[in-house]
Protein backbone atom coordinates (compact mmCIF):
# COMPACT_ATOMS: atom_id res chain seq x y z
CA UNK A 1 0.00 0.00 0.00
CA UNK A 2 2.95 2.27 1.28
CA UNK A 3 4.78 1.53 -2.03
CA UNK A 4 1.32 2.16 -3.92
CA UNK A 5 1.11 5.55 -2.46
CA UNK A 6 4.72 6.55 -3.42
CA UNK A 7 3.78 7.15 -6.66
CA UNK A 8 1.49 10.36 -6.65
CA UNK A 9 -0.52 9.31 -9.93
CA UNK A 10 -2.13 6.45 -8.17
CA UNK A 11 -3.50 8.62 -5.37
CA UNK A 12 -4.35 11.17 -8.13
CA UNK A 13 -6.09 8.29 -9.46
CA UNK A 14 -7.93 6.60 -6.82
CA UNK A 15 -9.15 10.10 -5.94
CA UNK A 16 -10.62 10.63 -9.38
CA UNK A 17 -12.20 7.11 -9.45
CA UNK A 18 -13.69 7.89 -6.32
CA UNK A 19 -15.34 11.16 -7.33
CA UNK A 20 -16.57 9.70 -10.72
CA UNK A 21 -18.11 6.50 -8.37
CA UNK A 22 -19.74 9.24 -6.04
CA UNK A 23 -21.35 10.93 -8.67
CA UNK A 24 -21.95 7.94 -10.79
CA UNK A 25 -25.56 6.79 -9.54
CA UNK A 26 -27.09 10.50 -10.11
CA UNK A 27 -25.95 10.78 -13.82
CA UNK A 28 -26.80 7.15 -15.13
CA UNK A 29 -25.21 4.60 -17.79
CA UNK A 30 -24.24 7.74 -20.37
CA UNK A 31 -22.13 9.69 -17.98
CA UNK A 32 -20.09 6.12 -17.06
CA UNK A 33 -19.75 5.55 -21.06
CA UNK A 34 -18.52 9.26 -22.00
CA UNK A 35 -15.82 8.87 -19.12
CA UNK A 36 -15.00 5.38 -20.35
CA UNK A 37 -14.48 6.84 -23.71
CA UNK A 38 -12.27 9.51 -22.62
CA UNK A 39 -10.01 7.27 -19.97
CA UNK A 40 -9.73 4.49 -23.30
CA UNK A 41 -9.22 7.03 -25.88
CA UNK A 42 -6.33 8.70 -23.87
CA UNK A 43 -4.66 5.65 -22.68
CA UNK A 44 -4.65 4.31 -25.86
CA UNK A 45 -3.28 7.53 -27.70
CA UNK A 46 -0.59 7.72 -24.69
CA UNK A 47 0.44 4.30 -25.35
CA UNK A 48 0.89 4.51 -28.56
CA UNK A 49 2.00 7.79 -29.55
CA UNK A 50 4.82 6.76 -26.92
CA UNK A 51 5.60 3.86 -28.65
CA UNK A 52 6.19 5.45 -31.90
CA UNK A 53 7.54 8.12 -30.79
CA UNK A 54 9.79 7.44 -28.30
CA UNK A 55 9.88 3.65 -29.10
CA UNK A 56 9.15 2.69 -25.11
CA UNK A 57 6.17 0.85 -24.00
CA UNK A 58 4.34 2.83 -20.74
CA UNK A 59 1.65 2.21 -18.94
CA UNK A 60 -0.28 5.09 -19.45
CA UNK A 61 -1.12 6.52 -15.92
CA UNK A 62 -0.92 9.91 -16.68
CA UNK A 63 -3.32 9.58 -19.93
CA UNK A 64 -5.69 7.76 -17.58
CA UNK A 65 -5.27 10.92 -15.62
CA UNK A 66 -6.00 13.45 -18.42
CA UNK A 67 -8.81 11.10 -20.02
CA UNK A 68 -10.45 11.38 -16.31
CA UNK A 69 -9.72 15.02 -16.39
CA UNK A 70 -11.25 15.93 -19.82
CA UNK A 71 -14.35 14.31 -19.77
CA UNK A 72 -14.84 14.54 -16.36
CA UNK A 73 -14.89 18.12 -17.07
CA UNK A 74 -17.11 18.14 -20.61
CA UNK A 75 -20.79 17.97 -20.71
CA UNK A 76 -21.49 14.09 -21.29
CA UNK A 77 -24.67 15.05 -23.25
CA UNK A 78 -22.41 15.89 -26.07
CA UNK A 79 -21.81 13.00 -28.69
CA UNK A 80 -19.38 10.54 -27.45
CA UNK A 81 -16.70 11.09 -30.37
CA UNK A 82 -16.58 14.42 -28.66
CA UNK A 83 -14.92 12.94 -25.14
CA UNK A 84 -12.78 10.18 -27.72
CA UNK A 85 -11.53 13.59 -29.74
CA UNK A 86 -10.82 16.02 -26.94
CA UNK A 87 -9.15 13.34 -24.80
CA UNK A 88 -6.76 12.05 -28.14
CA UNK A 89 -5.75 15.81 -28.68
CA UNK A 90 -4.99 16.18 -25.05
CA UNK A 91 -2.41 13.68 -25.05
CA UNK A 92 -1.48 14.53 -28.65
CA UNK A 93 -0.62 17.89 -27.19
CA UNK A 94 1.85 16.51 -24.97
CA UNK A 95 4.23 14.77 -27.56
CA UNK A 96 3.61 18.27 -30.02
CA UNK A 97 3.90 20.70 -28.27
CA UNK A 98 6.77 20.57 -26.38
CA UNK A 99 10.03 23.51 -25.74
CA UNK A 100 13.27 21.74 -24.18
CA UNK A 101 12.24 18.31 -24.38
CA UNK A 102 9.12 18.97 -21.65
CA UNK A 103 5.34 19.34 -22.85
CA UNK A 104 4.02 22.87 -22.15
CA UNK A 105 0.37 22.79 -21.52
CA UNK A 106 -1.18 20.20 -19.15
CA UNK A 107 -2.64 17.79 -21.56
CA UNK A 108 -6.19 17.94 -20.24
CA UNK A 109 -6.24 21.91 -20.07
CA UNK A 110 -5.02 21.90 -23.65
CA UNK A 111 -8.28 20.06 -24.88
CA UNK A 112 -10.51 21.47 -22.40
CA UNK A 113 -9.32 24.83 -23.50
CA UNK A 114 -9.99 23.95 -27.41
CA UNK A 115 -13.50 22.86 -26.00
CA UNK A 116 -14.00 26.57 -24.61
CA UNK A 117 -12.91 28.36 -27.91
CA UNK A 118 -15.19 25.75 -29.43
CA UNK A 119 -18.01 27.30 -26.65
CA UNK A 120 -19.00 23.07 -25.69
CA UNK A 121 -19.84 23.56 -22.05
CA UNK A 122 -17.46 22.45 -18.87
CA UNK A 123 -19.77 20.83 -16.60
CA UNK A 124 -17.55 19.86 -14.22
CA UNK A 125 -19.37 16.49 -12.48
CA UNK A 126 -16.43 15.24 -11.82
CA UNK A 127 -15.84 17.46 -8.55
CA UNK A 128 -18.75 15.70 -7.18
CA UNK A 129 -17.07 16.01 -3.72
CA UNK A 130 -14.90 19.01 -2.42
CA UNK A 131 -14.23 17.52 1.24
CA UNK A 132 -12.41 14.58 -0.35
CA UNK A 133 -10.61 17.20 -3.10
CA UNK A 134 -9.87 19.56 -0.26
CA UNK A 135 -8.18 16.13 1.87
CA UNK A 136 -6.46 14.69 -0.81
CA UNK A 137 -5.14 18.03 -2.41
CA UNK A 138 -3.63 19.50 0.50
CA UNK A 139 -1.48 15.97 0.91
CA UNK A 140 -0.53 16.18 -2.64
CA UNK A 141 0.16 19.55 -2.74
CA UNK A 142 2.34 19.12 0.12
CA UNK A 143 4.03 16.05 -0.84
CA UNK A 144 4.38 17.64 -4.67
CA UNK A 145 6.09 20.95 -3.04
CA UNK A 146 2.94 22.68 -4.54
CA UNK A 147 1.80 25.04 -1.73
CA UNK A 148 3.72 28.02 -3.28
CA UNK A 149 1.31 27.81 -6.49
CA UNK A 150 -2.09 27.17 -4.74
CA UNK A 151 -0.47 29.88 -2.30
CA UNK A 152 0.02 32.42 -5.62
CA UNK A 153 -2.82 31.53 -6.88
CA UNK A 154 -5.60 32.46 -4.03
CA UNK A 155 -3.72 35.55 -2.76
CA UNK A 156 -4.04 36.85 -6.13
CA UNK A 157 -7.52 35.53 -7.42
CA UNK A 158 -8.98 36.63 -3.94
CA UNK A 159 -7.36 40.03 -3.75
CA UNK A 160 -8.67 41.08 -7.26
CA UNK A 161 -12.26 39.65 -6.84
CA UNK A 162 -12.25 41.90 -3.52
CA UNK A 163 -10.98 44.79 -5.35
CA UNK A 164 -14.01 44.18 -7.78
CA UNK A 165 -16.89 43.16 -4.63
CA UNK A 166 -17.36 39.77 -5.79
CA UNK A 167 -16.64 36.56 -2.96
CA UNK A 168 -13.89 34.50 -4.44
CA UNK A 169 -14.29 31.71 -2.34
CA UNK A 170 -18.32 31.19 -3.84
CA UNK A 171 -16.79 30.30 -7.05
CA UNK A 172 -13.95 29.18 -6.26
CA UNK A 173 -13.08 25.13 -7.85
CA UNK A 174 -11.05 23.35 -5.32
CA UNK A 175 -10.47 20.69 -8.17
CA UNK A 176 -9.16 23.44 -10.09
CA UNK A 177 -6.83 24.36 -6.78
CA UNK A 178 -5.86 20.64 -5.95
CA UNK A 179 -5.67 18.99 -8.72
CA UNK A 180 -5.39 20.99 -12.30
CA UNK A 181 -3.54 23.85 -10.70
CA UNK A 182 -0.82 21.49 -9.13
CA UNK A 183 -0.25 19.20 -12.10
CA UNK A 184 3.69 18.42 -11.47
CA UNK A 185 5.08 18.92 -15.02
CA UNK A 186 4.02 21.90 -16.46
CA UNK A 187 3.54 24.03 -12.92
CA UNK A 188 7.47 23.91 -12.44
CA UNK A 189 9.54 23.82 -8.86
CA UNK A 190 10.74 26.05 -6.32
CA UNK A 191 9.13 28.87 -4.34
CA UNK A 192 9.54 31.84 -6.33
CA UNK A 193 8.28 29.62 -9.75
CA UNK A 194 5.78 28.16 -8.10
CA UNK A 195 4.12 31.54 -6.38
CA UNK A 196 5.11 33.20 -9.75
CA UNK A 197 2.79 30.68 -11.59
CA UNK A 198 -0.07 30.41 -9.41
CA UNK A 199 -0.15 34.33 -9.24
CA UNK A 200 -0.26 34.37 -12.91
CA UNK A 201 -3.01 31.97 -13.25
CA UNK A 202 -5.28 33.70 -10.31
CA UNK A 203 -4.69 36.88 -12.23
CA UNK A 204 -5.79 35.77 -15.50
CA UNK A 205 -8.62 34.13 -13.98
CA UNK A 206 -9.55 37.71 -12.89
CA UNK A 207 -9.25 39.00 -15.84
CA UNK A 208 -11.45 36.13 -18.22
CA UNK A 209 -13.90 36.30 -15.33
CA UNK A 210 -14.12 40.15 -15.64
CA UNK A 211 -14.39 40.45 -19.70
CA UNK A 212 -14.87 37.21 -21.00
CA UNK A 213 -17.70 35.79 -18.96
CA UNK A 214 -18.80 33.45 -21.06
CA UNK A 215 -15.28 31.24 -20.89
CA UNK A 216 -14.31 29.36 -18.46
CA UNK A 217 -11.78 30.95 -16.22
CA UNK A 218 -10.01 28.03 -13.98
CA UNK A 219 -9.17 26.17 -17.71
CA UNK A 220 -8.45 29.16 -19.62
CA UNK A 221 -6.55 30.52 -16.82
CA UNK A 222 -4.46 27.80 -16.40
CA UNK A 223 -4.00 27.37 -20.34
CA UNK A 224 -2.04 31.12 -20.70
CA UNK A 225 -0.57 30.47 -17.09
CA UNK A 226 1.20 27.47 -18.81
CA UNK A 227 1.90 29.35 -21.95
CA UNK A 228 4.32 31.26 -19.79
CA UNK A 229 6.28 28.09 -18.90
CA UNK A 230 9.41 29.18 -21.12
CA UNK A 231 9.56 32.34 -19.29
CA UNK A 232 8.90 31.10 -15.73
CA UNK A 233 11.28 28.11 -16.92
CA UNK A 234 14.33 30.81 -16.61
CA UNK A 235 13.65 32.02 -13.25
CA UNK A 236 16.36 30.29 -10.38
CA UNK A 237 14.82 27.51 -8.49
CA UNK A 238 15.45 29.07 -5.17
CA UNK A 239 13.92 27.86 -1.58
CA UNK A 240 13.11 24.42 -3.32
CA UNK A 241 12.97 23.13 0.11
CA UNK A 242 11.73 25.79 1.97
CA UNK A 243 9.61 23.27 4.10
CA UNK A 244 10.08 19.65 4.39
CA UNK A 245 8.52 17.07 2.52
CA UNK B 1 8.27 29.11 -29.49
CA UNK B 2 7.23 30.67 -32.38
CA UNK B 3 4.41 28.56 -32.87
CA UNK B 4 3.17 28.80 -29.57
CA UNK B 5 2.98 32.83 -29.40
CA UNK B 6 1.24 32.40 -32.70
CA UNK B 7 -1.21 29.97 -31.19
CA UNK B 8 -1.71 32.64 -28.09
CA UNK B 9 -2.22 35.22 -30.84
CA UNK B 10 -5.11 33.52 -32.01
CA UNK B 11 -6.93 32.23 -29.35
CA UNK B 12 -6.77 36.21 -28.34
CA UNK B 13 -8.59 37.03 -31.12
CA UNK B 14 -10.88 34.51 -31.30
CA UNK B 15 -11.47 35.92 -27.17
CA UNK B 16 -11.85 39.13 -28.51
CA UNK B 17 -14.25 38.48 -30.94
CA UNK B 18 -16.40 36.61 -27.90
CA UNK B 19 -16.27 39.87 -26.31
CA UNK B 20 -17.11 42.43 -28.86
CA UNK B 21 -20.00 40.03 -29.82
CA UNK B 22 -21.00 40.31 -26.08
CA UNK B 23 -20.19 43.65 -25.15
CA UNK B 24 -22.21 44.67 -28.69
CA UNK B 25 -25.29 43.14 -27.56
CA UNK B 26 -25.20 45.24 -24.69
CA UNK B 27 -27.27 42.75 -22.31
CA UNK B 28 -30.20 41.91 -24.72
CA UNK B 29 -28.74 39.06 -26.68
CA UNK B 30 -31.21 37.01 -28.83
CA UNK B 31 -29.83 33.39 -29.62
CA UNK B 32 -32.30 31.97 -32.65
CA UNK B 33 -31.12 28.15 -33.22
CA UNK B 34 -27.89 28.87 -32.25
CA UNK B 35 -27.30 31.81 -34.28
CA UNK B 36 -26.22 35.03 -31.70
CA UNK B 37 -28.38 37.82 -33.69
CA UNK B 38 -26.32 41.58 -33.58
CA UNK B 39 -27.94 43.68 -30.96
CA UNK B 40 -28.65 45.91 -34.62
CA UNK B 41 -30.75 43.20 -35.48
CA UNK B 42 -32.76 41.77 -31.97
CA UNK B 43 -36.29 42.03 -32.80
CA UNK B 44 -36.68 38.09 -31.87
CA UNK B 45 -38.58 35.58 -34.13
CA UNK B 46 -41.51 36.42 -36.84
CA UNK B 47 -44.70 35.17 -34.18
CA UNK B 48 -46.52 33.75 -37.85
CA UNK B 49 -43.69 31.91 -39.60
CA UNK B 50 -40.76 31.81 -37.18
CA UNK B 51 -37.91 32.92 -39.30
CA UNK B 52 -35.72 36.14 -38.36
CA UNK B 53 -37.82 39.34 -37.59
CA UNK B 54 -36.54 42.76 -39.39
CA UNK B 55 -36.96 46.22 -38.32
CA UNK B 56 -39.25 46.65 -41.86
CA UNK B 57 -41.94 44.66 -41.01
CA UNK B 58 -43.90 45.48 -37.51
CA UNK B 59 -47.46 46.34 -35.87
CA UNK B 60 -48.39 47.57 -33.29
CA UNK B 61 -50.79 45.77 -31.18
CA UNK B 62 -52.45 46.47 -27.76
CA UNK B 63 -49.07 48.96 -27.08
CA UNK B 64 -46.92 46.23 -28.23
CA UNK B 65 -44.64 46.11 -31.42
CA UNK B 66 -44.04 42.77 -33.31
CA UNK B 67 -41.64 41.99 -35.72
CA UNK B 68 -42.13 39.67 -38.83
CA UNK B 69 -40.00 38.37 -41.37
CA UNK B 70 -42.26 39.37 -44.45
CA UNK B 71 -45.38 41.28 -45.41
CA UNK B 72 -47.10 38.44 -45.68
CA UNK B 73 -47.07 37.56 -42.25
CA UNK B 74 -47.66 41.16 -41.23
CA UNK B 75 -50.88 41.07 -43.12
CA UNK B 76 -51.57 37.72 -41.69
CA UNK B 77 -51.08 38.29 -37.79
CA UNK B 78 -53.09 41.82 -38.51
CA UNK B 79 -56.08 39.31 -39.69
CA UNK B 80 -56.10 37.56 -36.67
CA UNK B 81 -53.82 38.99 -33.94
CA UNK B 82 -54.86 36.40 -30.89
CA UNK B 83 -54.13 33.41 -33.17
CA UNK B 84 -50.26 33.97 -33.12
CA UNK B 85 -50.24 35.97 -29.65
CA UNK B 86 -51.68 32.85 -27.75
CA UNK B 87 -48.66 30.56 -29.36
CA UNK B 88 -46.28 32.80 -27.91
CA UNK B 89 -45.32 31.16 -24.51
CA UNK B 90 -43.25 33.52 -22.31
CA UNK B 91 -40.85 32.62 -18.96
CA UNK B 92 -38.51 33.92 -16.70
CA UNK B 93 -35.93 31.56 -15.68
CA UNK B 94 -33.19 33.34 -12.99
CA UNK B 95 -30.25 30.86 -12.33
CA UNK B 96 -28.86 31.41 -8.76
CA UNK B 97 -25.91 29.28 -6.94
CA UNK B 98 -26.75 26.28 -7.66
CA UNK B 99 -29.96 25.96 -9.35
CA UNK B 100 -32.44 27.67 -11.70
CA UNK B 101 -35.93 28.89 -10.78
CA UNK B 102 -38.31 27.51 -11.92
CA UNK B 103 -36.86 24.18 -12.27
CA UNK B 104 -39.22 22.56 -15.15
CA UNK B 105 -40.57 24.88 -18.33
CA UNK B 106 -43.35 22.74 -19.79
CA UNK B 107 -44.11 24.28 -23.08
CA UNK B 108 -45.91 22.15 -26.61
CA UNK B 109 -44.29 21.35 -29.76
CA UNK B 110 -44.64 24.34 -32.14
CA UNK B 111 -44.69 26.98 -29.42
CA UNK B 112 -43.12 29.88 -30.08
CA UNK B 113 -40.65 30.48 -26.73
CA UNK B 114 -39.23 33.37 -24.92
CA UNK B 115 -36.89 32.70 -22.16
CA UNK B 116 -36.28 36.02 -20.32
CA UNK B 117 -32.60 34.72 -18.44
CA UNK B 118 -31.42 36.45 -15.21
CA UNK B 119 -28.61 35.60 -12.44
CA UNK B 120 -29.25 36.41 -8.69
CA UNK B 121 -25.58 36.13 -8.08
CA UNK B 122 -22.96 35.46 -10.47
CA UNK B 123 -22.73 34.70 -14.26
CA UNK B 124 -24.43 31.78 -14.90
CA UNK B 125 -25.03 30.07 -18.12
CA UNK B 126 -28.03 28.49 -20.03
CA UNK B 127 -27.39 25.62 -22.26
CA UNK B 128 -30.33 23.63 -23.92
CA UNK B 129 -28.10 21.29 -26.49
CA UNK B 130 -31.10 20.39 -28.40
CA UNK B 131 -31.72 23.65 -29.16
CA UNK B 132 -28.21 24.67 -29.58
CA UNK B 133 -28.71 27.39 -26.93
CA UNK B 134 -25.90 28.50 -25.06
CA UNK B 135 -26.36 32.12 -23.30
CA UNK B 136 -23.83 33.24 -20.26
CA UNK B 137 -26.09 35.88 -18.11
CA UNK B 138 -24.27 38.50 -15.57
CA UNK B 139 -25.88 39.21 -12.47
CA UNK B 140 -28.16 42.23 -13.05
CA UNK B 141 -28.51 41.50 -16.55
CA UNK B 142 -31.54 39.85 -18.73
CA UNK B 143 -31.18 37.84 -21.58
CA UNK B 144 -34.11 37.34 -24.33
CA UNK B 145 -33.73 33.52 -25.53
CA UNK B 146 -35.94 32.73 -28.17
CA UNK B 147 -36.54 29.50 -30.08
CA UNK B 148 -39.63 27.67 -31.62
CA UNK B 149 -40.48 24.43 -29.98
CA UNK B 150 -39.98 21.95 -32.95
CA UNK B 151 -38.56 18.81 -30.93
CA UNK B 152 -40.66 17.36 -28.51
CA UNK B 153 -38.91 15.29 -25.30
CA UNK B 154 -37.27 16.33 -22.15
CA UNK B 155 -34.22 18.26 -22.60
CA UNK B 156 -31.70 19.00 -19.75
CA UNK B 157 -31.45 23.02 -18.79
CA UNK B 158 -27.44 22.97 -17.89
CA UNK B 159 -25.34 26.18 -16.05
CA UNK B 160 -22.14 26.20 -19.08
CA UNK B 161 -20.59 29.10 -16.89
CA UNK B 162 -18.44 27.71 -13.90
CA UNK B 163 -20.07 29.27 -10.81
CA UNK B 164 -19.14 27.72 -7.61
CA UNK B 165 -18.46 24.46 -6.08
CA UNK B 166 -22.86 22.68 -7.08
CA UNK B 167 -22.31 24.37 -10.63
CA UNK B 168 -22.18 20.31 -11.76
CA UNK B 169 -25.99 20.05 -9.46
CA UNK B 170 -27.41 23.25 -11.63
CA UNK B 171 -30.43 21.60 -14.23
CA UNK B 172 -33.62 22.59 -15.09
CA UNK B 173 -35.76 20.85 -17.64
CA UNK B 174 -37.33 21.98 -20.44
CA UNK B 175 -40.21 19.89 -21.13
CA UNK B 176 -41.97 19.74 -25.08
CA UNK B 177 -44.77 18.27 -25.38
CA UNK B 178 -46.44 16.61 -28.51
Amino acid sequence: MKKLLKDKKNVVIALLSVLFITILPQEGLRFLLWVLAGLVSASLADYWLSKLIFRRTIVPKSAIITGFIVSGLLDYHQPLYIAVIFSFLAVFSKYVLRFRKKHIFNPAVFALFLAVLFRLPLTWHIESNIFLIAVVGVYLAYTLKKIPHILGFLIFFTALFLVDKVKAFAILSFFFLFVMLIEPKTSGYGLSRGFGFGGLAGIFAFLIFKFFPGRDFFVSALFLANAFNPFLDRIKVRGGNWYAA
Amino acid sequence: MKAIWVLIFLIFLNFGRGYAQEHHMNGHQDQIGGQIMPAAKNLGICPVMGGEAKEEYSYVYEGKTYYFCCPSCTEDFKSDPQKYISQIKEFKLEAYQFGFEPEEIVINQGDRVTIIATSRDVAHGVYIKEYAINVTVNKGEEKKIEFIAELAGEFPILCSVYCGKGHSKMKAKLIVKE
